[in-house]
């Protein structure tokens, strides 16, 4: 099942259908979503919410990137 | 946002730090269902749980080989847990609670304004009669029922209403004011003498004058009559009003006793005590009524918040031991008891007269002292007298 990506700005992402985080910094998170890898990168980077299928990222977002 | 803040304050949230791999621990977490948020690294790597839910995340740390450790604790749980060592507090505050809003569902006091003629007591009492006094359920209450009730209970009132302001009843009630009898100037009446004297002045205001100033009349003559003549030679009938005021002798006589019986208190005071709450009366004292000569003195306390009446009341009994004698009266006390029963007759029968000269006379006999007084008056001796015409 593919994953939903919701962007508010450079401040908040949320993803729904994320399946673990695989590393976390305050400025660096990764995330396996589906097949892919998602990269958020940052600053003062807060994981606002994690359950089993999603995840919100709080912070000053200056990148995204998609990993396979 | 602020209903969810609310919601984890009610239930109490922890913020505990993870020490070890935190992102298997998260995921670890997620899998098992555990919500977290707030998931920071600044010193430590810290995240937030429900407080009932923090006993859930040991297995996970287990597995993952972490260590948790509680940073902070808030929410109401952790504020109310001295609360576990005061349990009476509790149940007391439950108790209170309870027992303020089983109080509200009855009436507490019931309150009477407007009436003038009407003793509020009377009110109460016919109220009180009609299932309306502190103590009775508030549901029980159908004000439209008691207002019509009231209303045939007082029929010289012109409107009542009952209301209901939290636990207090108000009755409020306008009193009928009397209608004037403006039929009686329209009838025909003579004016004839009340007493007998001699006319020193009259004012005619209508009728025809059948006596005139200097004339001596007697009691029942007539002395304006509602006949009057007009230059045609027709008669017509009015309504006789006039003032006759006459010099008239009246003699005013009564009998005094020369003793009388004093009551002297002997020192001894019984004191009984009650409480009334909510219509049901406690005694708080357990001396019955005393035998013998006794003067009662009583006294009720209602209890008042902020000019509200409390369903809280204190009578208090005095019974007071007297002892009763009786002892001669001296004269001079003879005569101003007689003086003043005759001042009571002179005030209904005079009424307004001047009193122009009078004299006393005082005879004592047999232990009873006879008073006379005659007096000469100037009075307004006409009274009127309807004249009842043959259909």
């Amino acid at each position: 099942m593919s994953s939903y990506m919701e962007i508010k700005g450079n401040r908040e992402v949320v993803v729904e259908g994320c399946r673990g985080v695989l590393e976390y910094d305050t400025d660096v998170v990764r995330v396996r979503a589906g097949r892919m890898t998602l990269r958020f990168t940052g600053r003062c980077l807060v994981i606002r919410c994690l359950t089993a299928d999603s995840l919100v990222v709080e912070g000053f977002i200056t990148g995204i990137e998609f990993l396979s | 946002m602020v209903v969810l803040h609310a919601l984890r304050w009610v239930m109490g949230t922890v913020r505990f730090s993870i020490h070890g791999a935190p992102e298997p621990f998260l995921n670890q977490c997620a899998r098992s269902g555990i919500s977290l948020w707030n998931i920071e690294k600044k010193e430590d790597f810290t995240a937030c749980i429900l407080a009932g839910g923090y006993r859930h995340l040991l297995p996970s740390a287990r597995k993952t080989k972490c260590v948790l450790k509680v940073r902070e604790r808030r929410g109401l749980p952790f504020r109310l847990a001295f609360l576990r060592r005061r349990k009476g507090l509790v149940v007391g505050a439950i108790l209170a609670f309870l027992l303020v809003q089983i109080l509200s569902l009855h009436v507490w006091s019931v309150e009477v304004s407007g009436n003038v003629g009407i003793p509020t007591a009377q009110i109460e009492s016919v109220a009180s009669e009609l299932g309306l006094k502190p103590g009775v359920w508030k549901k029980d209450i159908q004000a439209k029922l008691l207002q019509e009730q009231l209303m045939n209970a007082f029929p010289q009132t012109s409107w009542l209403s009952v209301n209901t302001s939290g636990c207090l009843i108000r009755i409020e009630l306008e009193e009928l004011s009397e209608k004037p009898d403006l039929e009686a100037n329209k009838r025909a009446c003579n004016i004839l003498a009340k007493a007998t004297g001699q006319i020193l002045y009259m004012e005619v205001y209508a009728g025809t004058p059948e006596v005139k100033e200097g004339d001596a009349v007697v009691e029942g003559q007539l002395l304006l009559n509602a006949v009057v003549e007009d230059t045609y030679g027709g008669n017509t009938l009015k309504h006789a009003a006039g003032k006759i005021i006459a010099a008239t002798q009246h003699t005013f006589t009564t009998q005094v006793e020369m003793q009388k019986e004093i009551a002297q208190e002997t020192g001894h005071i019984v004191t009984r005590r009650s409480a009334t709450v909510f219509g049901l009366r406690i005694p708080l004292s357990f001396t019955g009524k005393p035998d013998g000569t006794y003067r009662l003195e009583a006294e009720q306390v209602r209890l008042k918040v902020m000019d509200s009446l409390l369903p809280v009341s204190f009578y208090k009994e005095n019974w007071i031991e007297e002892m009763r004698q009786v002892v001669p009266m001296s004269q001079e006390e003879a005569l101003q008891k007689a003086r003043e029963e005759v001042a009571i007759q002179q005030k209904e029968q005079l009424g307004d007269a001047t009193i122009t000269a009078q004299q006393e006379t005082v005879e004592v006999r047999d232990g009873v002292l006879y008073y006379r007084v005659d007096v000469n008056c100037e009075e307004n001796i006409g009274v009127e007298s309807e004249v009842f015409l043959q259909s």
